[in-house]
Parts: C-alpha cells; sequence; structure tokens
C-alpha cells in the first residue's frame, strides 16, 4: 500500500472514530433532554382546572409525547449506525427540534434560544460543517412557520415583526462561520495526523525491511564464513596428512605394480612343471582370483590417492597465475570429457552467452563444471535409473553486472530440505560406497568462492531438478588490464 | 649402501632415488626391477647418504623427495646442480604445499607428485635422459 492510500484509509478511520464517539455523546443528551423537558413542564405547568375537571397541562403531554416521538428515530438510528451520514443529519434536524420543543414549553422564553446556539456547538463535533448547513434550514422553517402560526410559542409575543425569523437565522448564521471554520480545521488537524502517521508507519516499514534485508546478509555472511573456516581447516589438515598419506600409497602401488609382475613371471615359470601347484587344491581359483585381487588392490589404492588429490585444493590458495580465458570454450570442452558420464541417461545443451575474458585457474574451473555436470548426470540416473527415459542438462552461460554466470541445471530428483545446509560439506555425499567422494562441491565451493571471490549458490525442486548458480567476477581484468 | 658396491660401472645411464623412507625406496626398487637392463638405480635414505653417494659416483639423474630431514629435496638438488651439472634433477614429493612445489620447480627440472603411478615415472625419466 502507498503512503498516501494508507494515509487516507486513517483519514476516514479518524474521522469514523470522531462520528462514534459524538454519536455516543447525542444519544445520551437525546435521553437528558427527554427528561429534562418532563421535568420542566411539570414544574412550570402544573394541572389546569378546566371547570369541573382537571387535566394534565398541554406542554406535559408535549414532552413526553412529542419529545418521545421525535427521538425514536434518531435514537434507533446512533444505536443501530452511529456514523453513519444520515444518522448524522437526522441527529443534527432532531437536536433542532428539541430547541423547538424546549423554547415552547418555556412559553417562547428568549433565553431558552441559547439552547439553539449551545445544540448547534455540540453538532460542530461532529466536524461535518453540513450538518450545520442541516440544523440552520431546520431552526430557520421552524421559526418561520411558528412565527405565522403560533408565535407566542417562539418569540412570547402575539405579533412579533414578519422578519423576526429572519434576525434569529442571521445570528444562529453568525455561529455557523465560526463553527464551519472550526470542523474544516478540526478535519484538516486529523488529517495532518493521518498524514504524518502514514509517513511514520512507511519509514518504520522501511527501516524494518531494510533492518532484514541486512539480518539476512549478515546470517549469510556469518554461514559462509563458518563454511570457510571448516574448509580452511579441512585444508590444513589434508595438507598435513597428505604428505603422510602420498609416501605410503606410493609404495603400496609400487609393490603391488611389482607383486603383479612377479607372479605373473612366477605362474609362468611354474606351470612349465607339471607337479609345480600340487598341494594347492582349489588351482584354478587361485590363479583366476590372483591378477583380480590385484586389480582391486590397485584400484583400492588409487581411489584414495584420488581422495587425497582432491583435498589438497583445500590446502593453499594456489599461487600460480591466474590467465584471461574464454570460458565458453572451457566448458566446451569440459562438457565433451563429461560426455561418457551423462550419453546414457540425459541430453546436454549448451546455452552459452557472450562473456569477456575471465580471468581465473581454468583448470579448477574446468574441474568445478565438470563435478557439476557429472553430479547432475547422477541425479538424472537416480530418476530415470534404467527406463530407458532420458533427462536434460543445460549448461548456461551470461553476464550479469560484473560476473561471469555459469547456470548447471537438471531434471534431477532435487536435493531434499533437509539435505540443502550439507551438500557443500566435505566428504558429505548420497551417492553409494565408491561413487563418491563428498568432495565435488566442497571442492567446487573452495575454488569458487574462496579462490576466486565467486559465489556458488543452488535452487532445488524435489522431484523437478536442481540448478547450480556459478558466478565469477570478471572486475579483476580491469585491475591487470590497468 | 650396498648396490653401490655391487653393481659395476657400466654405460646405462645411472640414476639415484632419494628418500627418508626407506619402504618407499624399497617399492620403487621392486617396481623398477623391470628396469634393471636399461637403467642403474641407485637409492639414498636421506640427503646425507645421497651426497655421499655423488660424490662417489657420476650419476645422469637424481629423483629426490621434498621433504626430508636435514637438507630437503630443493636444498639437494641445488648442491646437485652445482657439483654435477649435467645431471637431470626429479622432485619426487608428496607435500601439498605450494611453497614447496614453488621451491621445487625452481630447480627441478621435473616435478612429480606422489602417488605417482610407475608408468609416469619411467615417461618422465625416459624422457629426461632422451635430451
Amino acid at each position: 500500500m502507498t503512503e498516501r492510500a494508507r494515509a487516507a484509509e486513517l483519514l476516514v478511520d479518524a474521522r469514523e472514530r470522531v462520528y462514534a464517539r459524538t454519536s455516543r455523546m447525542f444519544l445520551g443528551l437525546f435521553v437528558g433532554q427527554w427528561l429534562f423537558a418532563i421535568a420542566l413542564a411539570a414544574v412550570t405547568s402544573p394541572y389546569a382546572f378546566e371547570g369541573s375537571t382537571r387535566s394534565v397541562h398541554l406542554h406535559l403531554q408535549l414532552a413526553i409525547f412529542l419529545g418521545g416521538a421525535i427521538n425514536v428515530l434518531p435514537c434507533a438510528l446512533l444505536v443501530a449506525r452511529p456514523s453513519w451520514w444520515l444518522t448524522r443529519h437526522c441527529v443534527a434536524a432532531v437536536q433542532m427540534l428539541w430547541s423547538a420543543l424546549l423554547i415552547v414549553l418555556t412559553g417562547g422564553r428568549i433565553e431558552t434560544h441559547f439552547h439553539v446556539f449551545g445544540s448547534l456547538a455540540f453538532i460542530a463535533f461532529y466536524r461535518d460543517w453540513k450538518l450545520l448547513v442541516t440544523a440552520t434550514i431546520v431552526v430557520s422553517i421552524d421559526h418561520l412557520a411558528r412565527g405565522v402560526w403560533w408565535p407566542d410559542s417562539v418569540y412570547g409575543i402575539a405579533n412579533p415583526e414578519w422578519w423576526r425569523f429572519l434576525e434569529h437565522a442571521a445570528w444562529v448564521t453568525f455561529e455557523d462561520v465560526v463553527l464551519v471554520w472550526g470542523c474544516v480545521r478540526g478535519v484538516s488537524d486529523l488529517r495532518e495526523t493521518a498524514d504524518r502517521t502514514a509517513e511514520i508507519e512507511h519509514a518504520k516499514g522501511r527501516v524494518v525491511a531494510i533492518v532484514d534485508e541486512r539480518t539476512r546478509e549478515l546470517r549469510a555472511s556469518i554461514e559462509q564464513l563458518a563454511r570457510a573456516k571448516k574448509l580452511e581447516s579441512i585444508g590444513r589438515l589434508a595438507a598435513g596428512v597428505a604428505h603422510e598419506i602420498n609416501t605410503p600409497i606410493q609404495f603400496v602401488g609400487d609393490s603391488i605394480d611389482f607383486v603383479g609382475h612377479a607372479v605373473g613371471e612366477l605362474v609362468a615359470a611354474a606351470s612349465r612343471r607339471r607337479d609345480a601347484f600340487a598341494g594347492v587344491d582349489d588351482l584354478e581359483f587361485v590363479l583366476a582370483e590372483l591378477p583380480r585381487a590385484l586389480a582391486r588392490a590397485g584400484e583400492g589404492v588409487e581411489r584414495v590417492a584420488s581422495i587425497v588429490r582432491s583435498m589438497k585444493v583445500f590446502a593453499h590458495p594456489d599461487r600460480t597465475e591466474m590467465a584471461h580465458v574464454d570460458l565458453n570454450a572451457a566448458i566446451e570442452s569440459t562438457t565433451v570429457i563429461a560426455r561418457n558420464e551423462y550419453r546414457y541417461v540425459a541430453d546436454l545443451e549448451l546455452q552459452l552467452g557472450e562473456l569477456p575474458p575471465v580471468c581465473c585457474h581454468v583448470g579448477e574451473i574446468n574441474q568445478v563444471v565438470l563435478n557439476m555436470v557429472v553430479n547432475a548426470a547422477h541425479a538424472i540416473e537416480s530418476v530415470v535409473g534404467a527406463s530407458g527415459s532420458r533427462g536434460r542438462i543445460v549448461v548456461a552461460t551470461f553476464r550479469d553486472r560484473g560476473d561471469a554466470c555459469i547456470d548447471i541445471t537438471d531434471t534431477g530428483a532435487g536435493i531434499p530440505a533437509d539435505l540443502r545446509d550439507k551438500v557443500f560439506d566435505p566428504f558429505f555425499t548420497t551417492k553409494p560406497a565408491g561413487k563418491g567422494t563428498g568432495q565435488g562441491l566442497a571442492m567446487a565451493h573452495a575454488v569458487v568462492v574462496e579462490k576466486h571471490r565467486g559465489s556458488l549458490s543452488f535452487d532445488s525442486e524435489l522431484g523437478a531438478g536442481t540448478t547450480f548458480h556459478i558466478r565469477i567476477p570478471v572486475v579483476e581484468q580491469l585491475e591487470v588490464a590497468a | 649402501m650396498s648396490e653401490r658396491a655391487t653393481e659395476r660401472a657400466t654405460d646405462r645411464p645411472k640414476i639415484l632415488f632419494v628418500d627418508d623412507d626407506p619402504q618407499l625406496l624399497a617399492g620403487l626398487r621392486s617396481v623398477l626391477r623391470a628396469d634393471r637392463a636399461r637403467w642403474d638405480i641407485s637409492f639414498a635414505q636421506g640427503s646425507d647418504e645421497a651426497l655421499a653417494q655423488l660424490a662417489a659416483a657420476r650419476y645422469d639423474a637424481v629423483v629426490s623427495d621434498m621433504r626430508m630431514p636435514g637438507l630437503d629435496g630443493a636444498e639437494l638438488l641445488a648442491l646437485v646442480k652445482q657439483r654435477v651439472p649435467a645431471a637431470r634433477r626429479v622432485i619426487l614429493s608428496g607435500s601439498a604445499d605450494s611453497d614447496d612445489a614453488l621451491r621445487a620447480s625452481a630447480i627441478a627440472d621435473a616435478v612429480l607428485t606422489k602417488p605417482c603411478p610407475v608408468r609416469e615415472l619411467r615417461a618422465a625419466n625416459e624422457r629426461l635422459l632422451a635430451t
């Protein structure tokens, strides 16, 4: 809602409150006036003898019945719809009739005319100048009509001048001018308050929105920092452990290699003698299994080695030079390399937009893209399985302000909400043992965020797929160029 | 080491492997057995032993670990460059430290990382010894 609309709404509310408050007052006033009129008539107009009978004075009857009658409609309206425009006009008119009735009951005493002026002031409490018009018309008609047919009851004399009603109306108009000015001022005060309230609300809303946004940003950067710290400590650990692990892997691998060759030679040499393996009762199995066992051991060593290799990426920021590269070309060749991973389960589409040369470690970015495409293929494979249907992987590049962006979208299973916090954690994987080391996305995070000062995020919808967003700033290019 | 005493001087290229871990040297010895016909391979456990062997014979190539007690791989190869300028220098390092990598690549003709499959080790030696 705009500030102006809100101010208009607040003004309407404020005026409604004024109407309701004033209406409550009038409800009391009407009942009070009625009781007062009855008491007045009872005191000042006692029983009169009419021959042998006596009857209640006309004034008392007027007070009770006419007073009650004129109260019925406005009181009903005041109770049912206290702030309706018609209620207000009805109140204004009837309040003038009360002035008239009280003037009648006091025999046209000029002092009772003060009730007219007091009533106008009360009506002005509504801060609605139009009510004063209604009231003025009613009081003028009353004075005019009674001045003609029953002048005693209004001026207290039997033969007033014909223009007496005009004199009264003029004084009423004089008060109206003051009161109309008061009503208009009152409304403009309400409007000013409403404007200011809306302004404050709006400013408060803006402040809250800004605080929310800052809080979100802060929280995100705290998370980022925590993740970076985690990766850094893993990196330190990896650096320390890598050397210790790599040496034994080297000699385990070498020894397996040697054993393989040696066993081959020995078996070849021995099999020339008929009884060479006489003591071995499952010779066939042993001979068949030996090369397989060695291959298994070799594969195991290679797996450990690949984990250690990928962990090394976290260890230290690379001090090798970054270079300006055509990311689109790099992505094209990377997706060619990745073809074996996705060709059976998905079609890959490249949507390469225009990119400036980006300053980066291209080998690492290639590795990141490769990991993402392989992940995408695995995500699709988990959905399509062996059904023969195919998924779709889209690799799109585009420039967004100072960033080169790479979006990698798959039509895979999506990432369940409870795992979304963990996907960038090292060693977190949902893939079956042997298929993923849990390093791919952690490594991607280290490369994109820590080394290239970029950002890495994703959107995922369960059952529909996932899009990873890689952003790498291209601004560094300017520094190099300068 | 014993190898030096038992092996005759031949016209086969002489390669010296240096590492502080005897197991690693043993692994290399076993796997490079296949190359015994074309290369004369020796092993030194640590830089001190390596320097002693370098003083006693002329080597065509030295393949050294990076992190060793005493002189490390880069320092050792610096001495090799000074004393036997013709010898090829190779680092075979398990370190992930980029400082190490920088220092190694400054002095060595080739930098290999552990674990290094034997075919790569062979290929590197072949390439360097051919030039």
